[in-house]
């Protein structure tokens, strides 16, 4: 069962979607019937509670363009999350996608309130207080800085953290050039906002937001670090890169219990079109598995 | 232009063929002109490429219209998988979320949106009866286009030539170097133009004696001058709705690319498709 609905956030409305383990009713309907089905909110949510599960997950998905082409991959481990046991939890940045809020007005900042939002909701409505999170690029950064101030944040899969902010700038602004000396323009001049500082692929990214990504570096962080993690590349090849090797250490250096991998399968976050990483969902969920059983 | 929220939005779903199809209704207080179905390009969600889908349906809500933007089987939140689909059963989906709209939201003919591949199954609903208030086609390729080799090698050339005549110029040379060229994001600013491969039992491809047969009142047609199926598309459709007798209008966005993976390249072709739907009698 699937249950799609907004919770307020900050004034703002996040749209969120949470896979419960129960498997979804076959649907009556023909094809061209057309009819809806209707359900109560209520009663979605009743169900979903205490069920026999005591921990949930949550999903932080990466933004800008890398999270389009990273939705569907995220949906697919969200159910298979579900098909295991383990509710899981999805959701749009204030900003982006179906919820509500200005993409101007995105940073590091709000990201990690919608994420702590998201965490409180799904622990709510998974009557648990036990979460693993599920990072993916920028995601995945907003996970581990969540994960430094909740205790009940059991464990983290950081897939191919940005790390360090300012190469992600420094990609923002390679992207435009290249765009600019491909097309005829660099997609951002005259027509930007005030407070506007890039266009990212027809995403207005602030100067805030640039501010904040500039001065952000995963591997330069103290605060102690209780959940288990794992760094998950996702490659042509099962050799994690020495990035992630590097953050593996910084965050054992902080107290969590830390593994680096690799997995062979396509960057979904970079695909043009429909992609199916398998191999990504099968280790994710391996994980998150062999959590619950250690518990 | 953004992410004002000025109209109900709420999440809905439909049963069909045994798969649950999800997506989002922006609906106004108030009925306004016709409603809109908004439809994704090949690969993406409901959204829309940088999120213009999302964006062009409210601010087509603070219009008056009803806007529903559905994923479509094996796409976004919907249900199916992911490699099982193919411009066929998009249609088919297509006509779906038209008949969920007939009879949940507003019985007349919808306004048709769609976006690259979804421009084309915004046709096939055409071949296939539907009765629309008229379509807005954006970067839509050839319908149903045969990925011949003439066809892929005219899209890399384009872009190669493109790229190959300002490589040339020293500025390009100087922002290029300033900082690493990477070909992953050279790959994705050129990419993304919605070829398939075709399937078993896939539509024919739009010939010059094609003639729909759901009514129409117009069509506006989008493109940017950086995209390289804009030329043979823009005329094959001005045919096809020339022929049919209902018009078009093309507007072409100057130095967009396919995906119009720009600020006020994204501005452009929402303000254009408003102005050219608030034009049309009610």
């Amino acid at each position: 069962m699937e249950i799609y609905e907004y919770i307020p956030v900050r004034g703002e409305r996040l749209f969120v979607g949470l896979h419960l383990p129960e498997p979804s009713p076959p649907s009556p309907l023909r094809r061209g019937s057309g009819q809806a089905l209707p359900r109560e909110r209520g009663d979605r949510a009743q169900r979903g509670r205490g069920e026999g599960t005591h921990e949930c997950a949550v999903i932080a998905s990466p933004i800008h363009e890398e999270k389009k082409s990273a939705h569907r991959p995220l949906v697919d481990l969200a159910r298979a999350l579900a098909g295991c046991g383990v509710p899981c939890l999805r959701f749009d940045y204030v900003g982006t996608g179906d919820s509500s809020g200005e993409p101007a007005a995105v940073t590091l900042g709000s990201m990690t309130d919608d994420l702590r939002a998201a965490v409180e909701h799904a622990k709510r409505v998974s009557a648990t207080e036990v979460v693993h999170l599920v990072g993916v690029r920028l995601g995945a950064d907003i996970a581990a800085l969540l994960a430094e101030e909740d205790p009940g944040i059991r464990s983290i899969v950081l897939v191919v953290p940005v790390v360090q902010g300012a190469r992600y700038v420094r990609e923002m602004r390679i992207r435009s050039r290249i765009r600019g000396a491909i097309t005829d323009s660099e997609g951002g001049g005259p027509g930007l906002a005030p407070g506007v500082a890039v266009d990212f692929d027809g995403h207005p990214v602030s100067d805030e937001m640039i501010g904040e990504l500039a001065a952000h570096d995963l591997c330069s962080r103290s605060a102690r670090l209780a959940a288990s993690v794992l760094c998950l590349d996702v490659k042509a090849r099962a050799e994690p890169t020495a990035g992630l090797r590097k953050l593996g250490e910084a965050l054992r250096s902080r107290g969590a219990d830390v593994t680096v991998s690799a997995v062979v399968d396509e960057p979904f976050w970079n695909a043009l079109g429909p992609v199916e990483p398998r191999a990504f969902t099968g280790a994710v969920v391996g994980r998150l598995r062999q959590g619950c059983v250690e518990q | 232009m953004c992410g004002a929220v000025t109209a109900e939005e709420r999440y809905v779903e439909f049963g069909f063929g045994g798969l649950t199809m999800r997506g989002v209704l922006h609906m106004p207080a108030s009925r306004g002109p016709a409603p809109v179905i908004m439809l994704s390009g090949w690969g993406g969600t409901r959204y829309g490429p940088n999120g213009i889908l999302v964006e062009a349906a409210r601010v087509l809500a603070e219009d008056g219209r009803a806007v529903a933007r559905f994923d479509f089987r094996g796409r976004g939140d919907s249900d199916g998988a992911v490699s099982e689909h193919d411009l066929k059963c998009h249609i088919e989906d297509a006509l779906a979320m038209a008949d969920w709209v007939r009879d949940h939201v507003d019985e007349r003919p919808p306004v048709l949106l769609g976006i690259c591949s979804g421009g084309e199954v915004a046709v096939g609903a055409l071949f296939s009866g539907l009765d629309v208030d008229s379509v807005c086609l954006w970067s839509a390729p050839v319908f149903a286009a045969e990925p011949t080799a003439a066809r892929r090698s005219r899209k890399r050339l384009g872009y190669l030539l493109d790229y190959g005549r300002k490589a040339l110029r020293p500025e390009t040379w100087r922002k290029l170097l300033s900082g690493r060229v990477r070909f992953d994001i050279i790959r994705r600013v050129l990419g993304g133009a919605g070829v398939h491969e075709k399937s078993e039992g896939e539509p024919e491809e739009l010939g010059r004696s094609a003639v729909f047969t759901g009514r129409c009142g117009g069509a506006l047609l989008v493109y940017g001058t950086a995209d390289p199926v804009a030329q043979e598309a823009a005329i094959a459709y001005e045919s096809l709705y020339g022929g049919a007798g209902c018009g078009s209008s093309l507007h072409v966005v100057e130095g967009a690319n396919h995906g119009f993976y720009g600020l006020h390249w994204k501005t452009e072709v929402i303000r254009v498709t408003r102005e050219w739907l608030a034009g049309r009698p009610p």
